[in-house]
């Protein structure tokens, strides 16, 4: 048997690592939010999880291919299946990327420059009341986020 | 934001959060990153109108807080404001640094 020796049923013991390309795929995509997400440099633009989700979909794509003519119905659609998958991940981090979090409301009514805001007292965390007049002589930088629910 | 507190110190500036979160939620998110800020609670959108920073359905149809970053100078006027396009793109300290430094 030579090299190009047309592919023969591959032994068990051969691993066919393509079939990978669905969780590697997915593993791009968590990854962003459970890791990457803290770290501004990668959250801001994600430059490690394309590449990652690339290879992935690469790799599902491959194993695809590879299963076109497979004789088991079953091996081909799975293997349809995976791709498909890969693909609707990527789609959905790409409108995550690049469409939803753009989602914002146009900032019309925000303070001017040069204006005062209303004085307020308000909670923090430890249920202390904290009022803006308590920072008079000071700069003071005022962060807003989202929360989480 | 936190990395950079003796930087702030040095430039008279204070910090504050603000989101509408009850306290109890607040005060595990400050333990959680070791924060030497407070966060305040706004579930009422007191500041947050003020600041006309209200974002509407902005979470599962609940009304939140947007991103935004205001810095109100020793006269307690608006000098700086960053209202993100993108909320995954945030305000780094650097640039909080640089607004200070240029409000002198």
């Amino acid at each position: 048997m030579t090299n190009s020796a047309p592919p023969t049923p591959s032994p068990k013991s051969r691993f066919d690592w393509s079939k990978l390309g669905l969780p590697i795929v997915l593993l791009g995509f968590l990854s962003y939010f459970m890791v990457f997400a803290k770290y501004p440099l990668t959250r801001d633009f994600p430059w490690v999880h394309f590449p990652i989700m690339l290879i992935g979909l690469w790799m599902a794509w491959k194993y695809r291919w590879r299963n076109r003519k497979a004789r088991l119905t079953r091996a081909r659609i799975f293997s349809s299946l995976l791709l498909t998958g890969s693909i609707l991940i990527v789609a959905l981090f790409c409108f995550y990327v690049f469409s939803y979090s753009y989602q914002l409301p146009k900032s019309s009514n925000r303070l001017a420059l040069e204006q005062q805001p209303k004085a307020f007292t308000l909670n923090d965390h430890q249920g202390n009341d904290v009022s803006l007049a308590d920072y008079r002589g000071k700069n003071l930088i005022i962060s807003f986020y989202r929360g989480y629910w | 934001m936190q990395s950079t507190q003796s930087e702030f110190a040095a430039r008279n500036t204070e910090i504050l959060a603000i989101s509408i979160d009850p306290p109890e939620d607040s005060a595990k998110i400050v333990t959680k990153l070791g924060l030497s800020f407070p966060i305040l609670s706004d579930p009422d959108f007191q500041v947050i109108d003020a600041f006309g920073v209200r974002h509407q359905e902005g979470m599962m149809g609940k009304d939140i807080a947007r991103p935004a970053v205001f810095i109100l100078n020793t006269q307690g006027q608006l000098a700086w404001s960053n209202l993100t396009d993108n909320w995954r793109v945030r305000v780094t300290p650097n640039e909080l640094i640089e607004a200070l430094d240029s409000m002198k």
